[in-house]
């Protein structure tokens, strides 16, 4: 063998051998294997002493800068969508997925018709974690089966309405029929940690949309700390049997929107609709409504609509909505619990904007006869029942803690200057021949100036009752220092008219 | 050069030819003009041409981003606070920082420079990831707006008062007051010196709050004071220790309506109030919610006091409309005190109260007060409230405003309603409550049960469903009739 080929030989082989090496380790090798670009870099520890991948975890923003030739797919939803489309990225287990250092703005919004998520029912499950800032959809967005989002903080990641979207249309929809698994519903979908933005651009109008839809999703499904910002259909819309189970919706704060919106200071859409509402629940029993300050700007009909049975209401705030809750107004409703539900007019801030309040819970009787200008309407074989109210309060002067059209009761503040009223517990059972079972700590005279009281309850004192001043026809009063040979521990109210008196019983 | 050679010549020069096209298009190559991290970021995989890993902007390790610094915890975690361009809801993860890196702080790490008018610039929203250990703070803490302040755990981490523990926030307004504190949930307003207005997302999770037995200007300092945080702000799995003054003190803006309160905030959850050391004082208070003010309600706190339950009330409740639930209370004289400002205090809630001896008695859980100047509490629920205690004489509800000491050790509900009154006399209240030994209403099959027998609450109301021997019976002076 000649010197000149020995060192052709050597150095092809050498060659050979550097290729090897190098494509052995190359992160293009790794990712063919089990890595995938955007893998959190983790330190092995001895003996090795060298940084390898962890496949729980991709960065997306690193799929921003593999398209150095398209700067058209370095948007948020076109680097997620390859993300979830191409195979060997997300492992069949699921991951969490960064996308918080992706750039995002009205310079850089989702591609036409470009949603984050391909159609599937097989979509691994995920956990995205949002990036701070506006966020401009193209098209509407459907969540898959167990697959979480998560922003950076309310108005840190604002999710911004696409100005095309159609009216009725939801922006986020938890599941759908084409991508639950084929038992037709998703679980674990969840929204926390972001702004809902109705409002396309920052100088045009609200859109009458619905912020996000449940539908499809389940057990471990829910939306948490989410701020919904000039939506003017439905904020959050929870129907259907298909969003049973699902909950508990914690810690939301929808404000309405309309048209004829300010963005200076005070911030607000002063035409809004009257169909506008914070949330609607509509025959889905869920685990509840925990926490939500609604605010519109007085004339939408309601902020909650309740048409379903079996759901908690507790720790809520309105402002600027007719009725608060609103409950039977499309569908019966029975078996509710809410607790602790305010309602006032705005103020205080010098943001605020919000309207009046007329009544904090509204309880809808569907025999009645509505016009078209309440939240209340009129449908055959529907009803109210079994509905638990504790604390309900207004605290706006003259206006109703709570009026019940199936008993025809109302629960009135009684002064314009009251500092609130409202019923400590206010239970409406079933019907009976001629009434309800009712049970009711509210003690107080219809107006200032009446003498007629709206509810029975039960009086308690060691003493007895006012022999003037009138009463609720058909209360109690127990004195608990009455006599053996006196008629004076238990009273009954009886009269009626103008004048009803306390009655001596036992 | 024979054809062998030639051939040879042609491996190499193609070998090397397919090795250079490969390493020049391979992903490492394409990702090189895309990389620009910075000290601190999170290092992920997706090659630089230089480098083995990429930087994720979402995230800034503290122990990295700032080793030439020399300040202590908090100088470190400013520095990075006030990094220009910081993205809103970066994670600052200091938890990295280790002794023999100081565990103290000098100033508030939040506070990240002064303005033209001398007021302080508050950091930009993030979540602040603190290390294990205790850190001790000479300077109380502003978490501003849509912050998050998350250590690793009750006990884990402790954020601890220093000796000689300085609060510059203190201020007495014309609307309220702003108490020395360890944590303040978004700056109290002064006139002057602060002007920061109302706050959002203000969020305290996973870490211990020790107050140390700490006073400014001979005023014992509270633990957490949330005086400007409104929607979306919480305190969550947080021990707070060693506080002579409020715990969780819950108020509005000292110096304007304008400028919030903590309404609407909360739900307080998984809260442990405890003294590690010393008697606390007679003021001491695990919670106090003053007058006026409506946060969500407090979900799951444990108050516990020592053994000689000198703290006078655990829960001082003067807000309105706001649910207290699942509590447990031990070692405080009483429970919960609604109303005791003489406040109007009203619609309030209260479910799953429970009081226990083993630290220190309780000798009234719940406490409706009557004795203010102004109207007493109504529409007051209470439901599922127990006591179990050592005390001479104890009321699991002492309610004043009907003068009920309900002494039964576990009560299922107990609702006061309104007053029953004319011309401004007031002869009793709406109630109701399903013990047996005050005016309540049982229900059973036949009267024949308590026909002869005497009964113990007087106003009571006995129903017969089967209406045999009579439908309706009332007790009457110790006899049903």
């Amino acid at each position: 063998m000649s010197i000149d080929r020995t060192i052709a030989t050597r150095t092809f082989l050498a060659a050979m051998a550097v290729f090897l090496v190098v494509f052995s380790v190359s992160p293009g090798r790794l990712q063919a294997q089990t890595a995938a670009w955007g893998n959190n870099a983790v330190y092995t520890g001895t003996p090795t002493a060298s940084v390898t991948f962890s496949t729980a975890y991709i960065d997306a923003s690193v799929f921003a800068f593999k398209y150095t030739g398209g700067a058209s797919k370095n948007d948020i939803c076109t680097i997620l969508n390859y993300v979830y489309s191409t195979s060997g990225i997300i492992p069949p287990a699921g991951a969490v997925i960064d996308a918080r250092g992706i750039p995002v703005g009205s310079s850089n919004p989702c591609a036409a018709s470009t949603s984050p998520w391909p159609t599937s029912s097989t979509l691994p499950p995920t956990t995205v974690l949002l990036p701070p800032g506006a966020i401009f959809m193209s098209t509407a967005w459907v969540l898959p089966n167990q697959t979480r989002i998560i922003g950076a903080g309310r108005t840190n990641t604002a999710i911004v309405v696409p100005a095309a979207l159609a009216t009725g249309t939801p922006m986020i929809q938890m599941g759908s029929s084409s991508t639950c698994p084929s038992g037709g519903y998703c679980t674990g979908v969840g929204i926390s940690d972001l702004e809902i933005n109705g409002q396309p651009t920052a100088t045009s109008n609200a859109l009458d949309v619905i912020g996000i839809q449940n539908e499809y999703s389940q057990d471990g499904s829910y939306v948490s700390h989410v701020t919904f910002h000039w939506v003017e259909g439905i904020a959050l819309d929870i129907e259907t049997s298909g969003a049973n189970n699902s909950g508990p919706y914690t810690d939301l704060t929808p404000s309405a929107g309309g048209t004829s919106c300010t963005v200076t200071s005070p911030t607000y859409c002063s035409a809004q609709s009257t169909s506008t509402a914070c949330i609607k629940i509509v025959n889905a029993q869920t685990k509840g409504i925990h926490g939500f300050t609604c605010t519109a700007s007085g004339v939408p009909y309601a902020g909650v609509y309740l048409d379903a049975n079996s759901n908690t209401i507790e720790d809520g705030h309105f402002e600027g909505v007719v009725d608060g809750i609103a409950v039977g107004a499309h569908d019966s409703a029975a078996g509710n619990v809410i607790l602790n539900i305010t309602g006032a007019i705005g103020g205080g801030g010098s943001d605020s904007s919000s309207g009046p309040i007329v009544n904090t819970v509204h309880i809808c009787n569907p025999a009645k006869t509505y016009g078209t200008t309440n939240a209340c309407t009129t449908f055959a074989g529907g009803s109210v029942t079994d509905l638990t109210l504790s604390e309900i309060q207004s605290y706006t002067g003259a206006e109703y803690a709570i009026l019940d059209d199936e008993t025809v009761t109302s629960l009135q503040s009684i002064s314009a200057y009251s500092v609130g009223i409202g019923a400590g517990i206010y239970v409406l059972g079933e019907p009976t021949a001629g009434g309800y079972s009712r049970l009711s700590t509210f003690n107080q005279p219809s107006t200032s100036s009446s003498t007629t009281w709206p509810v029975a309850t039960w009086g308690y004192a060691s003493t007895t009752p006012p022999t003037s001043g009138g009463c609720a026809v058909g209360s109690i009063f127990s004195n608990s220092s009455g006599t053996a040979s006196g008629t004076d521990t238990l009273y009954i109210c009886v009269g009626g008219g103008t004048s009803p008196t306390w009655k001596a019983y036992k | 050069m024979t054809a062998k050679a030639v051939l040879l010549r042609f491996l190499f020069f193609a070998t090397a030819m397919i090795l250079l096209g490969w390493i020049s298009t391979s992903p490492t190559r394409a990702l090189a003009q895309g990389c620009s991290p910075v000290a601190g970021n999170n290092l992920v995989y997706g090659n630089c041409s230089t480098q083995s890993s990429f930087g994720s902007q979402s995230y800034i390790d503290v122990s990295s981003a700032t080793t030439s610094a020399t300040g202590d915890l908090c100088a470190r975690i400013a520095s990075v606070l006030a990094t220009s361009g910081l993205k809103a809801g970066t994670v600052v993860d200091a938890r990295g920082i280790v002794p023999p890196t100081p565990l103290s702080c000098s100033s508030d790490p939040f506070i990240i420079g002064v303005n033209g008018s001398g007021q302080p610039i508050f950091a930009p929203p993030s979540v602040v990831l603190l290390p294990s250990g205790t850190i001790t703070t000479s300077s109380s803490w502003v978490v501003p707006d849509e912050t998050q302040l998350i250590g690793e755990g009750p006990g884990i981490t402790t954020l601890q008062a220093a000796s000689g523990f300085a609060d510059p926030f203190v201020y007495a307004g014309t609307n309220g007051t702003a108490n020395p504190a360890v944590i303040h949930m978004g700056a109290p307003n002064t006139s002057a010196t602060v002007t920061q207005g109302i706050v959002f997302a203000v969020r305290i999770l996973h870490l211990t709050v020790d107050g140390n037995r700490q006073t400014v200007s001979s005023t014992y300092i509270d633990g957490i004071d949330n005086n400007n945080a409104e929607e979306q702000s919480y305190v969550d799995d947080v021990t707070i220790q060693n506080v002579l003054a409020n715990g969780l003190y819950l108020s509005a803006d000292p110096d304007s309506t304008g400028d919030g309160a903590a309404d609407h905030s909360g739900p307080y959850t998984n809260i442990v109030f405890q003294q590690t050391s010393g008697l606390p004082k007679s003021a001491t208070n695990c919670v106090n919610i003053t007058a006026n003010v409506e946060p969500r309600g407090i979900h799951g706190i444990s108050c516990l006091g020592d053994s000689t339950s000198a703290a006078t009330y655990a829960i001082l409740l003067n807000g309105n409309s706001t649910t207290i639930e699942d509590a447990r209370i031990d070692g405080f004289n009483t429970g919960i005190y609604v109303g005791s400002t003489g406040d109007p205090t009203q619609a309030n809630l209260l479910f799953n109260i429970t009081g226990t001896d083993t630290v220190g008695s309780v000798t009234n859980l719940i406490n409706i007060d009557n004795t203010g100047t102004g109207s007493s509490p109504i529409n007051l629920a209470i439901s599922a409230v127990s006591l179990t205690t050592s005390a001479g004489t104890p009321c699991t509800i002492d309610d004043h405003t009907t003068s009920t000491c309900v002494t039964n050790s576990s009560v299922g509900m107990y609702l006061l309603g309104q007053p029953v009154s004319t011309s401004n006399i007031t002869y009793g209240y709406s109630r109701f409550t399903t013990s047996p030994n005050f005016a309540t209403w049982i229900v059973g099959s036949t009267s024949a049960s308590i026909t002869g027998k005497s009964c113990t609450a007087n106003g009571s109301i006995f129903s017969s469903t089967t209406g045999t021997g009579g439908s309706m019976w009332a007790c009457v002076a110790g006899a049903w009739k």
